[in-house]
């Protein structure tokens, strides 16, 4: 019995040195923060005044009566609502056709990769020289006799500029896990599909779509939990502006804590966006697992 | 059927190639308008490939500006970055592959739930914790925190799950240590997963915006998406030298990416899915 338990400790002592640097990443930057930060959203902790007091509820209260934060909350659903539908679509759809016999298909996966790896902040810039009043969108619509629009310093275009802008980024990444899904489908059941008539259309409805459920969750939940962040983009091109209109809820996490110095209710909005990350990603999990019952 | 077949591909073929030039023309616009010698805004369509080609745009941004800076700044701390994640990575991921402890489900647990935590709930924490540290605007602020991340425990994790136990048993009665094991063993096996680990862990820590944004705050310490962003708030109009500094600072990305492009979309999709 004694030695099995100190063989039992040796092993335990070995492995928890080759867990250590995690275990103390974990608790200084994981686990501190998190319980850090939900305590700070009861105080009214400020940037230079490091003497708490306890506030309770009253962040939370004055952040969800903010009409900046229900702008900056509608802003982002708003983005979330059409880009994400959008997104997976295009992908779906680019996913099939990069993934049939065509040549160069190497050149395609490059292409629409291309700007998962490019930092943000110069997908950023590039956009904003395509945008520019003078740029090259409105020397097209010029070309076309159209009148010009003024892209994102314009309160009606600014935020769906940046969505449009938002697809084109996102869109190879998750067309590359679509094609991922669609190599692990087994070729007998096209096939067979053929040999019983179906056409492409129908095969692609009867055995493309239903072997792509699971991944369609998955991309939606992960478009969703990261267009639900989005503040880069918006940080770069617009500040939250014209008047608020591409204003979204990291942002306005970011002027509160960073330019207003209140880092009490910074946190709060942290914690608000945390749950209701939660909330979406249950209801979206719910609502796509209940579809694949009725289509079954 | 096989012509059929054969002009269906085309079809797509040529289909695709209207999104790939919409993919791809944003980076040769900018990439003409860094080469520009005049400055000036494009008026017309024409305008778009450069009357006059320079390459003084580029040496104006490396040599003037403090753009040599941020480039330096960027290296280091990625290189750095990924050196941690390499080692501690696959320290971690290989008691959680191959060794057997007390709390081990829980210490899962806990990975799983930090990766599923959205990262701004700890950034008001780690922005004080930096500055109780006395950190703020140095190396370590931007380094310390990313040596050691879950995603790279994991995918450390999934591969060396794949080597075979046998392999470290034959080497523990031959003797060696726990620590030889995997000097030894673990760590030469586990190349390839330490190549997409290399490059993933490169690419998020070349493009990180947040971090460097709130614990930076003196020129000599910014990074180049920071040092971008700003140098567009300052010169607004100054698109031929900003797109020569956007250029520069996606260079070595773009290189990185079409030498193992393979790796790097296996790395990051797989990690997405896992995650």
């Amino acid at each position: 019995m004694k030695t099995a338990s100190r063989i039992k400790l040796r092993r335990n002592a070995t492995a928890y040195f080759f867990l250590s640097p995690w275990l103390l990443s974990f608790l200084v930057f994981g686990l501190f923060p998190i319980l850090f930060s939900f305590y700070l959203s009861f105080t009214d902790t400020g940037m230079l005044d490091m003497n708490p007091v306890w506030r309770g509820l009253d962040n939370y209260i004055h952040v969800l009566k903010d009409k900046d934060f229900l702008k900056s909350l509608w802003n982002t659903l708003y983005f979330v609502i059409v880009t994400v539908p959008i997104t997976t679509v295009l992908a779906m759809i680019l996913a099939v056709a990069v993934n049939s016999r065509i040549p160069g298909k190497v050149l395609f996966r490059v292409g629409f990769f291309m700007p998962t790896i490019t930092s943000i902040v110069v997908v950023s810039m590039m956009f904003m020289l395509l945008y520019a009043p003078s740029g090259i969108l409105n020397a097209i619509l010029d070309l076309l006799h159209l009148p010009k629009v003024s892209w994102l310093l314009d309160v009606r275009t600014a935020l769906p500029s940046i969505m449009a802008m938002s697809v084109w980024t996102a869109v190879g990444f998750y067309m590359l896990m679509y094609v991922a899904a669609l190599q692990s489908i087994p070729k007998e059941l096209y096939e067979a599909a053929t040999t019983d008539g179906a056409g492409l259309w129908t095969q692609f409805r009867m055995v493309t779509l239903p072997h792509l459920r699971q991944m369609s969750i998955l991309v939606i939940v992960m478009n969703t939990i990261n267009s639900l962040q989005v503040f880069s983009e918006v940080f770069v091109m617009t500040k939250g502006g014209p008047l608020n209109s591409t204003k979204t809820i990291v942002l306005y996490m970011y002027n509160i804590s960073f330019s207003n110095l209140q880092l009490g209710k910074g946190s709060a909005v942290a914690y608000l966006l945390m749950v209701f990350i939660l909330i979406v990603t249950v209801i979206q999990m719910g609502l796509l697992r209940i579809n694949k019952g009725v289509g079954e | 059927m096989a012509l059929r077949n054969n002009v269906r591909s085309a079809v797509i073929f040529v289909l695709l190639l209207f999104p790939l030039a919409l993919m791809f023309f944003p980076y040769l616009y900018m990439i003409s308008m860094s080469l520009k010698g005049d400055g000036m805004l494009i008026k017309t369509l024409g305008d778009i490939i450069p009357h006059k080609i320079t390459l003084q745009n580029y040496v104006d941004v490396l040599s003037s500006g403090p753009f040599g800076t941020y480039f330096f700044n960027s290296t280091l701390v990625a290189v750095l970055v990924v050196a941690g994640n390499v080692l501690f990575g696959s320290m971690v991921g290989y008691a959680f592959a191959k060794m057997d402890f007390t709390g081990k489900n829980v210490l899962f647990l806990a990975i799983l739930a930090t990766m599923m935590i959205p990262f701004q709930v700890t950034l008001i924490p780690i922005f004080l914790l930096m500055r109780e540290l006395g950190w703020i605007d140095t190396y370590a602020a931007l380094i310390v925190p990313s040596l050691v991340t879950p995603m790279g425990i994991f995918l450390m994790r999934q591969y060396i799950s794949t080597i075979p136990t046998e392999l470290i048993q034959a080497a523990k009665i031959d003797g060696s240590t726990e620590f030889g094991v995997f000097w030894r063993i673990i760590f030469p096996l586990a190349k390839p997963a330490l190549g997409v680990m290399i490059i993933v862990q490169f690419l998020s820590s070349w493009n990180n915006f947040i971090n460097p944004l709130i614990l930076t705050n003196s020129e000599k310490m910014r990074t180049l998406p920071i040092g971008l962003s700003l140098y567009k708030g300052f010169n607004a109009i100054d698109w031929v030298h900003l797109m020569a500094a956007a250029c520069v600072a996606t260079l070595p990305v773009v290189v990185i990416f079409i030498l193992f492009q393979k790796y790097i979309i296996a790395g990051m999709t797989s990690g997405a899915v896992k995650s």
